[in-house]
């Protein structure tokens, strides 16, 4: 049986190809995410060690800076304490010589032992007057040693001299800016200590327990322990990001079992006449079952293979160019380890091997008569059967238990649950697929004759049909499911963002009024669509001061979401944390005189203080200055930018800068970056998918030589053999996209439900990008036809003589 | 019309058929292919099945051969029992007992004709007898043919090679189902004078299947079949003879 094995393979290896990149790329795909991660734990690992090579002990404070303090009085006077340092870490506001920016800042050790920063220019500061810079900064924002940089701490301006540039270092203490310990004394709150640490003679573990019991509300450890806590930290990032990428790879496994499932099929109908004289000569049920499961585990172990070099490869590029890209990162060199290379191959020989279980069985059970009699006669009309019904069903509802489990934010049993019904959908194709196909009956008789045979072709093996539409169905549904869900996520983020942060930046003077001009200064700034200055006039409501601004038009454009919407002049505007106003209580607002009864309504984010319609200040006669500037920064820009530099020009003025866009900015970031992980890692699964596609369009053109030879043979011409083809390709791949777009609406609905369970106090509704939906929708039909192209040309080639007597 | 003698006084008799009868389909589209056929086939004699298209001559010899189960009635093929056999026993049955040559399509594509040749006895894990597999292959002349796939060979050469594979196991019985209908004449009499050959000098019971006078007349023996019925027996046929029985059972 073995040379029958190894002569089907030799002979039929091009056929292999689908099942071999389905497992190539998916094995590929894990080997790449463990390595890469693995090299970035290693990376993270060694960073924390450098950061703390002169330390022997180490301690953290449950909070504040004082018990740092005493610690280090306490650790001056035990005689196994050679040397001691505070690492500080914070964030300031400085004036590179590029600009005003708000940078990290860490502190360099005043003891020389326990200093870890390496100078690549210049020396490390030991006075106040001194200032370090990381490398990677100073290279960006070209700064020299000599340069000046000014630190903007608790009302004070600090200059600086850079006395060196420090090579970037990764790890928990990494800074833009390092100034000694003592400078922090003078910069106020702007930075904590992070930990103490101390050089010791003799066994650190005994000055450890020593300190641990001197001193209170610190703990002291030795620092291998300190160490073994902080690189836990620092790769926990990685290893809940490896996680969730591996999920991506499950999903690939998954697709790539089915597209497996599909190859081995097509692979044993072409071979159903080799298989049954095997049964002829004397081949039992199982050798035949064995053989195909043997050709399963050989593919899925090449496949694998390769897959495993493919992810070293890939692994290798990509820590080249994070090296590259982002030198700072710290990366481990990428090694593949025995349990690296071990796990992903048995994944992948045993998906293979298990997808080719059933398909394999039923090649077992053909009839060996089979070899002796033409092929349509034996075909085995198994129609979707009981068993099949049932145990989709059963599936189904399994899988809608984890979802409807899933919805009360367990994202785990959402995720199986998601899985598990649609497979049971998946199994459910040969019934749903043609039923469907049934109603486009009208569409597909537009294309005449050839039209009217493609629907008949497409509804008469509902098993083929389904098969075809497999692979479609589920790549669209995929992403489907990410684009309906990523839409609802961005549209419920941008709307509460609009509503808690409506303003990007606002602008106002501690008292008085603001410097004239300053709106049109703003306004000028690279990133701003509008500066508006808001008028207003100091009043009293109830028995308080305040300061009252009037809105117009031109500042509600500013204003993101419109919460000021139709503000009337009986309105007053208040900030939602004054809670002891309720809104839609009364209020009386008094301005220069003359006093106005006015219905109180809460917005959030716009200030402090309150905020009625412009003609309303009119009416009153009030005399008004700028009290304050709304700005709106433009769409897509900068934020750290923007901010920077409406820093610098209020700055001047002594103004105060609040608003949501930094906020704002972050959080949109970080969607886009996850929105494009997940559809690039999704596109990976559709591309296995879309592998699938072609492999089994081309089996319903080889199935059918005969008969459409005898089409040929009885008129049809060459175009309309390739119309018919194209139209059944159209069908197929049309429905296959209807369905999954509705299944693909469905789990998305599910999973932004399950996914954002306790973020949103209202949980999102679904929001349906139908653009995108008609690009999924052509791109889906046009993979069919061009699935379908090949195939189609083959058939017609082939002369209806020729056809007729083929076996 | 048939004489009928029980196995165990005539030992020279290698399969028996008794009340044969095979259906297909139900109700009105109930076709009986086979309608209760007694046979015998001697031991070391060619037999050729003969008979009209739909006569029911494939379904006897598929019957008879283990690939088909007949709906009622006995197979006896050496001393074995057909009729009670499960799926796995009838394969294990055929690839001891039996070998075939078929008109088309009986090598693998993907394996050499020496592959082909010993896979019977690769598929049931038993060693070849290099002796017998020489002496086959001198016989039948396919000695600078073994490394040759199917498609490099003549319809001819496959067939000689398919007849190796049949004879390979030394089977109790060797069916052949129209061996010459997609030869030439001078293939198909070559083909034909090997079936001969290996009957009288190797003394191999062969059953063939044909709907040709002139392939049958190689045979020691004809038998007719008509309406699923055997309908004559013709000893040391000449196409002559042949032809006038067919012509009797026609008109």
């Amino acid at each position: 049986m073995r040379n029958v094995i190894l002569a089907s393979m030799r002979t039929y290896a091009r056929r292999y190809v689908a099942a071999f990149v389905a497992v190539l790329i998916a094995t590929g795909f894990i080997v790449a995410i463990n390595t890469l991660s693995a090299a970035a734990r290693q990376g993270a690992n060694d960073t924390v060690g450098r950061q703390y090579r002169g330390a022997d002990v180490a301690a953290t404070a449950t909070e504040g800076v004082r018990p740092y303090a005493s610690l280090r009085q306490k650790a001056i006077a035990d005689p196994g304490v050679t040397a001691s340092a505070v690492n500080w870490r914070g964030w300031i506001d400085a004036t590179l010589p590029d600009g005003p920016r708000t940078v990290s800042i860490g502190s360099v050790a005043t003891d020389r032992a326990l200093r870890w920063q390496d100078v690549s220019a210049g020396r490390l500061p030991t006075a106040r007057g001194e200032v370090a810079v990381s490398a990677s900064q100073a290279d960006r924002r070209h700064i020299r040693t000599g340069d000046e940089v000014t630190l903007h701490a608790g009302g004070r301006d600090l200059a600086l001299t850079v006395t060196g540039i420090v090579d970037d270092q990764d790890g928990p203490l990494r800074s833009v800016l390092y100034v000694p310990e003592r400078t922090f004394t003078v910069l106020g709150d702007v930075a904590e200590p992070v930990d103490e640490i101390f050089a010791v003679t003799g066994d650190p573990g005994a000055v450890a327990s020593r300190l641990d019991h001197a001193a209170a509300g610190v703990q002291v450890m030795t620092a291998d322990t300190y160490e073994r806590d902080l690189r836990l930290q620092a790769t926990k990032g990685i290893d809940i990001f490896q996680k969730l990428i591996l999920v991506f790879a499950a999903i690939s496994l998954f697709v790539g079992a089915l597209v497996i499932a599909n190859t081995f099929t097509i692979l044993l109908a072409q071979r159903a006449r080799d298989l049954a004289l095997l049964r002829c000569v004397g081949a039992v049920r199982g050798q035949i079952a064995r053989s195909v499961v043997a050709e399963g585990l050989v593919v899925g172990a090449a496949g694998a293979a390769a897959g495993v070099a493919l992810g070293y490869v890939i692994a290798l590029a990509g820590g080249a160019a994070i090296g590259h890209w982002s030198p700072s990162t710290p990366m481990g060199t990428p090694t593949l380890t025995p349990g690296g290379v071990l796990l992903p191959v048995l994944l992948g020989m045993g998906v293979t091997v298990a997808a080719s279980w059933f398909p394999a069985r039923r090649a077992g059970s053909r009839s060996p008569l089979a070899a002796l009699q033409p092929q349509e006669s034996v075909q085995v009309r198994t129609k979707a059967g009981a068993l099949r019904i049932v145990s989709a069903a059963g599936l189904i509802s399994v899988g809608a238990c984890g979802l409807l489990v899933g919805l009360q934010g367990t994202i785990v049993a959402g995720l199986l649950g998601g899985m598990l019904s649609f497979v049971g959908v998946l199994l459910l194709a040969p019934v749903l697929v043609p039923a469907v196909i049934r109603t486009a009956r009208p569409l597909a008789h537009l294309g005449g004759a050839p039209g009217r045979l493609a629907h008949a072709n497409s509804m008469r093996n509902p098993r083929r049909t389904a098969a075809t539409s497999t692979a479609l169905l589920i790549g669209v549904t995929l992403i489907t499911s990410v684009v309906v869900g990523s839409a609802s996520i961005s549209h419920k983020v941008n709307t509460s963002l609009d509503r808690n942060l409506p303003v990007d930046l606002l602008v106002s003077a501690d008292k008085g009024a603001l410097p004239d001009g300053i709106s049109k200064r703003l306004a000028a700034v690279d990133g701003v669509t509008r500066a508006v200055a808001v008028p207003g006039t100091t009043a009293r409501l109830g028995d308080q001061q305040v300061t009252v601004l009037g809105v117009d038009g031109a500042a509600r454009a500013t204003v993101r979401g419109n919460p000021l919407r139709g503000l009337g002049d009986s309105e007053i505007v208040l900030p939602d944390t004054s809670g002891d106003i309720e809104s839609g209580s009364r209020v009386t607002l008094d301005v220069g005189g003359q006093s106005r009864e006015l219905t109180v309504r809460h917005v959030s984010g716009l200030g402090d203080d309150p905020i009625v319609s412009r003609s309303l200040l009119d009416r009153l006669g009030a005399s008004t200055t700028t009290r304050a500037t709304w700005v709106r920064a433009t769409d897509g820009a900068d934020a750290g930018d923007v901010t920077a530099d409406v820093h610098a020009i209020t700055r001047t003025a002594d103004l105060t800068i609040a608003g949501g866009l930094p906020e704002r900015a972050d959080i949109l970031k970080i969607l886009a970056i996850v929105l494009a992980i997940t559809v690039g890692f999704l596109g990976i699964a559709v591309l296995i998918a879309l592998i699938g596609v072609g492999n089994t369009l081309s089996l319903s053109v080889l199935e059918r030589v005969r008969e459409n030879s005898l089409l040929r043979a009885m008129g049809l011409e060459r175009s309309g053999l390739r119309a018919m083809l194209a139209i059944e390709a159209l069908l197929m791949a049309g429905v296959s996209a209807v369905l999954g777009i509705a299944l693909g609406t469905l789990y998305a609905w599910f999973g932004v439900k399950t996914v954002t369970d306790g973020l949103f106090t209202t949980a999102p509704s679904l929001t349906v990008p139908w653009a995108q939906i008609a690009v999924i929708f052509a791109v889906a039909a046009a993979a069919g036809l061009v699935a379908c192209v090949l195939p189609a040309r083959q058939a017609a080639r082939i002369a209806p003589a020729a056809g007729l007597v083929a076996d | 019309m048939t004489v009928l003698d029980p196995p165990t006084t005539i030992p020279a008799i290698a399969a028996r058929a008794a009340g044969l009868t095979k259906t297909y389909g139900n109700g009105e589209a109930r076709v009986h292919a086979l309608a209760g056929v007694d046979l015998t086939i001697e031991t070391a004699k060619f037999t050729a099945i003969m008979g009209p298209s739909g006569s029911g001559k494939s379904t006897l010899m598929h019957c008879l051969a283990g690939l088909d189960q007949a709906t009622s009635g006995e197979v006896q093929v050496g001393d074995l029992m057909l009729t009670s056999l499960s799926d796995n026993e009838l394969t294990r049955f055929r690839r001891r007992h039996v070998g075939f040559v078929f008109q088309a399509f009986n090598l693998l594509p993907m394996l050499t004709a020496k592959q082909n040749i010993l896979l019977p006895l690769d598929l049931a894990g038993t060693d070849p007898d290099w002796t017998w597999f020489d002496e086959l292959v001198q016989v039948l002349d396919i000695g600078e043919r073994l490394a040759h796939r199917p498609s490099q060979l003549s319809g001819g050469q496959q067939q000689r090679v398919a007849i190796a594979r049949a004879l390979m196991s030394r089977p109790t019985i060797v069916f052949a189902d129209e061996p010459t209908g997609n030869l030439d004449s001078h293939s198909s009499a070559e083909v034909l004078g090997f079936l001969r050959r290996s009957v009288r000098e190797l003394g191999q019971t062969t059953v063939m299947v044909t709907h040709e006078p002139s392939a049958a007349a190689y045979a020691d023996r004809v038998v007719l079949i008509a309406d699923g019925r055997v309908a004559t027996q013709i000893d040391n046929p000449t196409q002559d003879s042949i032809l006038d029985a067919l012509r009797r059972i026609g008109g």
